[in-house]
Protein backbone atom coordinates (compact mmCIF):
# COMPACT_ATOMS: atom_id res chain seq x y z
CA UNK A 1 0.00 0.00 0.00
CA UNK A 2 1.80 3.10 -1.23
CA UNK A 3 1.69 6.30 0.76
CA UNK A 4 -1.07 8.58 -0.56
CA UNK A 5 -3.01 11.52 0.91
CA UNK A 6 -5.90 9.13 1.53
CA UNK A 7 -4.04 6.58 3.66
CA UNK A 8 -1.53 8.99 5.21
CA UNK A 9 -3.19 8.88 8.63
CA UNK A 10 -2.46 5.14 8.72
CA UNK A 11 1.03 5.42 7.25
CA UNK A 12 4.49 6.32 8.53
CA UNK A 13 5.10 9.98 9.30
CA UNK A 14 8.83 9.73 10.11
CA UNK A 15 10.98 11.57 7.61
CA UNK A 16 8.18 13.45 5.85
CA UNK A 17 8.71 17.15 5.37
CA UNK A 18 5.93 19.08 6.99
CA UNK A 19 4.43 22.52 7.49
CA UNK A 20 2.82 22.62 10.93
CA UNK A 21 0.30 25.27 11.94
CA UNK A 22 0.18 25.42 15.72
CA UNK A 23 -1.89 28.26 17.25
CA UNK A 24 -0.49 31.32 15.48
CA UNK A 25 2.88 29.78 14.66
CA UNK A 26 4.04 27.97 11.54
CA UNK A 27 6.95 25.54 11.59
CA UNK A 28 8.65 24.05 8.54
CA UNK A 29 10.76 20.95 8.94
CA UNK A 30 10.89 17.18 9.10
CA UNK A 31 9.12 14.74 11.40
CA UNK A 32 11.74 12.94 13.53
CA UNK A 33 9.68 11.29 16.28
CA UNK A 34 6.14 10.61 17.27
CA UNK A 35 4.29 9.64 20.45
CA UNK A 36 0.60 9.24 21.16
CA UNK A 37 -0.12 12.94 21.54
CA UNK A 38 3.01 14.66 20.26
CA UNK A 39 4.91 15.09 17.03
CA UNK A 40 8.58 16.08 17.16
CA UNK A 41 9.78 18.24 14.31
CA UNK A 42 13.36 19.10 13.37
CA UNK A 43 12.84 22.55 11.88
CA UNK A 44 14.77 23.91 8.94
CA UNK A 45 16.86 26.14 11.25
CA UNK A 46 17.91 23.00 13.19
CA UNK A 47 15.71 23.32 16.26
CA UNK A 48 13.66 20.56 17.88
CA UNK A 49 9.97 21.37 18.36
CA UNK A 50 7.46 19.20 20.20
CA UNK A 51 3.91 19.92 19.03
CA UNK A 52 0.66 18.45 20.38
CA UNK A 53 -1.23 16.60 17.65
CA UNK A 54 -4.66 17.70 18.79
CA UNK A 55 -3.98 21.42 18.41
CA UNK A 56 -1.95 21.36 15.20
CA UNK A 57 -2.87 21.25 11.53
CA UNK A 58 -0.33 19.63 9.25
CA UNK A 59 0.47 19.93 5.58
CA UNK A 60 2.68 16.94 4.72
CA UNK A 61 4.75 16.73 1.56
CA UNK A 62 4.71 13.16 0.27
CA UNK A 63 7.73 11.56 -1.46
CA UNK A 64 5.98 11.72 -4.85
CA UNK A 65 5.59 15.50 -4.52
CA UNK A 66 1.93 15.65 -3.60
CA UNK A 67 0.76 17.61 -0.60
CA UNK A 68 -1.68 16.33 2.00
CA UNK A 69 -3.54 18.46 4.50
CA UNK A 70 -4.32 16.67 7.72
CA UNK A 71 -5.85 17.78 10.97
CA UNK A 72 -3.85 16.60 13.94
CA UNK A 73 -6.99 14.99 15.38
CA UNK A 74 -6.81 12.31 12.70
CA UNK A 75 -3.37 11.11 13.77
CA UNK A 76 -3.85 10.99 17.53
CA UNK A 77 -2.63 7.56 18.61
CA UNK A 78 0.56 5.59 18.97
CA UNK A 79 2.36 4.74 15.72
CA UNK A 80 1.36 1.08 15.97
CA UNK A 81 -2.23 1.88 16.91
CA UNK A 82 -2.75 3.91 13.78
CA UNK A 83 -2.41 0.96 11.36
CA UNK A 84 -5.94 -0.24 12.10
CA UNK A 85 -7.56 3.13 12.66
CA UNK A 86 -10.57 4.35 10.72
CA UNK A 87 -10.82 7.72 9.08
CA UNK A 88 -12.67 10.31 11.13
CA UNK A 89 -15.83 11.51 9.40
CA UNK A 90 -15.76 14.92 11.01
CA UNK A 91 -12.12 15.67 11.75
CA UNK A 92 -12.82 18.97 13.50
CA UNK B 1 -16.16 -12.97 7.73
CA UNK B 2 -15.19 -15.65 5.25
CA UNK B 3 -11.69 -17.08 5.24
CA UNK B 4 -10.84 -15.51 1.90
CA UNK B 5 -11.79 -12.03 3.02
CA UNK B 6 -9.89 -12.46 6.29
CA UNK B 7 -6.78 -13.50 4.39
CA UNK B 8 -7.15 -10.59 1.96
CA UNK B 9 -7.38 -8.15 4.87
CA UNK B 10 -4.32 -9.76 6.48
CA UNK B 11 -2.33 -9.45 3.24
CA UNK B 12 -3.24 -5.76 2.99
CA UNK B 13 -2.14 -5.15 6.59
CA UNK B 14 1.14 -6.98 6.01
CA UNK B 15 1.83 -4.87 2.93
CA UNK B 16 1.16 -1.66 4.86
CA UNK B 17 3.35 -2.69 7.80
CA UNK B 18 6.30 -3.65 5.60
CA UNK B 19 6.11 -0.34 3.74
CA UNK B 20 5.97 1.57 7.00
CA UNK B 21 8.96 -0.32 8.40
CA UNK B 22 10.88 0.37 5.19
CA UNK B 23 10.15 4.07 5.41
CA UNK B 24 11.08 4.22 9.11
CA UNK B 25 14.37 2.40 8.47
CA UNK B 26 15.23 4.66 5.51
CA UNK B 27 14.64 7.63 7.78
CA UNK B 28 16.82 6.08 10.51
CA UNK B 29 19.66 5.55 8.02
CA UNK B 30 19.46 9.13 6.75
CA UNK B 31 19.48 10.77 10.19
CA UNK B 32 21.97 8.48 12.01
CA UNK B 33 25.02 10.65 11.28
CA UNK B 34 23.52 13.82 12.77
CA UNK B 35 20.96 12.63 15.36
CA UNK B 36 21.70 9.00 16.33
CA UNK B 37 19.18 9.04 19.21
CA UNK B 38 16.28 9.68 16.83
CA UNK B 39 17.58 6.96 14.48
CA UNK B 40 17.51 4.38 17.30
CA UNK B 41 14.02 5.53 18.27
CA UNK B 42 12.81 5.10 14.70
CA UNK B 43 14.23 1.55 14.50
CA UNK B 44 12.60 0.59 17.79
CA UNK B 45 9.30 2.06 16.62
CA UNK B 46 9.50 0.00 13.43
CA UNK B 47 10.26 -3.18 15.41
CA UNK B 48 7.32 -2.53 17.71
CA UNK B 49 5.02 -1.89 14.75
CA UNK B 50 5.80 -5.28 13.25
CA UNK B 51 5.37 -6.96 16.64
CA UNK B 52 1.98 -5.37 17.28
CA UNK B 53 0.69 -6.25 13.82
CA UNK B 54 2.12 -9.80 14.13
CA UNK B 55 4.04 -9.47 10.90
CA UNK B 56 7.38 -11.22 10.41
CA UNK B 57 9.67 -8.90 8.52
CA UNK B 58 11.45 -10.13 5.39
CA UNK B 59 15.16 -10.99 5.83
CA UNK B 60 16.38 -7.93 3.94
CA UNK B 61 14.76 -5.71 6.62
CA UNK B 62 15.62 -7.85 9.64
CA UNK B 63 19.36 -7.70 8.90
CA UNK B 64 19.50 -3.93 8.59
CA UNK B 65 19.66 -3.12 12.31
CA UNK B 66 20.78 -4.55 15.66
CA UNK B 67 17.85 -6.44 17.12
CA UNK B 68 19.12 -5.86 20.65
CA UNK B 69 19.96 -2.14 20.86
CA UNK B 70 18.27 -0.85 17.70
CA UNK B 71 21.27 0.81 16.04
CA UNK B 72 20.89 0.86 12.24
CA UNK B 73 23.79 -0.82 10.46
CA UNK B 74 25.20 2.15 8.55
CA UNK B 75 28.67 1.70 7.08
CA UNK B 76 31.43 -0.32 8.70
CA UNK B 77 31.65 1.85 11.83
CA UNK B 78 28.50 0.32 13.34
CA UNK B 79 28.94 -3.39 12.61
CA UNK B 80 31.46 -6.00 11.54
CA UNK B 81 31.05 -9.12 9.43
CA UNK B 82 33.48 -12.05 9.59
CA UNK B 83 33.54 -15.52 8.16
CA UNK B 84 34.93 -18.08 10.62
CA UNK B 85 36.00 -21.65 10.07
CA UNK B 86 36.77 -22.81 13.62
CA UNK B 87 33.57 -24.77 14.23
CA UNK B 88 31.44 -25.43 11.23
CA UNK B 89 31.69 -22.53 8.80
CA UNK B 90 29.66 -19.51 9.89
CA UNK B 91 29.26 -15.77 9.33
CA UNK B 92 29.49 -13.55 12.41
CA UNK B 93 27.59 -10.26 12.46
CA UNK B 94 28.57 -8.07 15.40
CA UNK B 95 27.05 -4.76 16.50
CA UNK B 96 29.85 -2.37 17.47
CA UNK B 97 27.75 -0.24 19.82
CA UNK B 98 26.43 -2.97 22.15
CA UNK B 99 28.55 -5.99 21.18
CA UNK B 100 25.61 -8.23 20.37
CA UNK B 101 26.67 -11.09 18.11
CA UNK B 102 24.63 -13.12 15.68
CA UNK B 103 25.93 -16.22 13.94
CA UNK B 104 24.65 -17.57 10.66
CA UNK B 105 25.73 -21.15 10.11
CA UNK B 106 26.29 -22.24 6.56
CA UNK B 107 24.96 -25.62 5.53
CA UNK B 108 27.47 -27.75 3.67
CA UNK B 109 26.45 -28.92 0.24
CA UNK B 110 26.18 -32.69 0.19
Amino acid sequence: MKITPKNLFRHELLGLSVEAHYLNHVFWGKVVAETRNMVTILTDDNKIKHLPKQLTNFIFKLPDGREAKLSGLQIVGRPYERIKMKRLKRPW
Amino acid sequence: MSRGRRQARRRKLRDLVIQRVERALDFAFSIYSTHPEYAVKAVKQAQRLAQKARVRLPTRLRRRFCRKCGVPFVGSSTFSVRVRQNRSTHVVLRCKSCGFTRRFYIRQAI
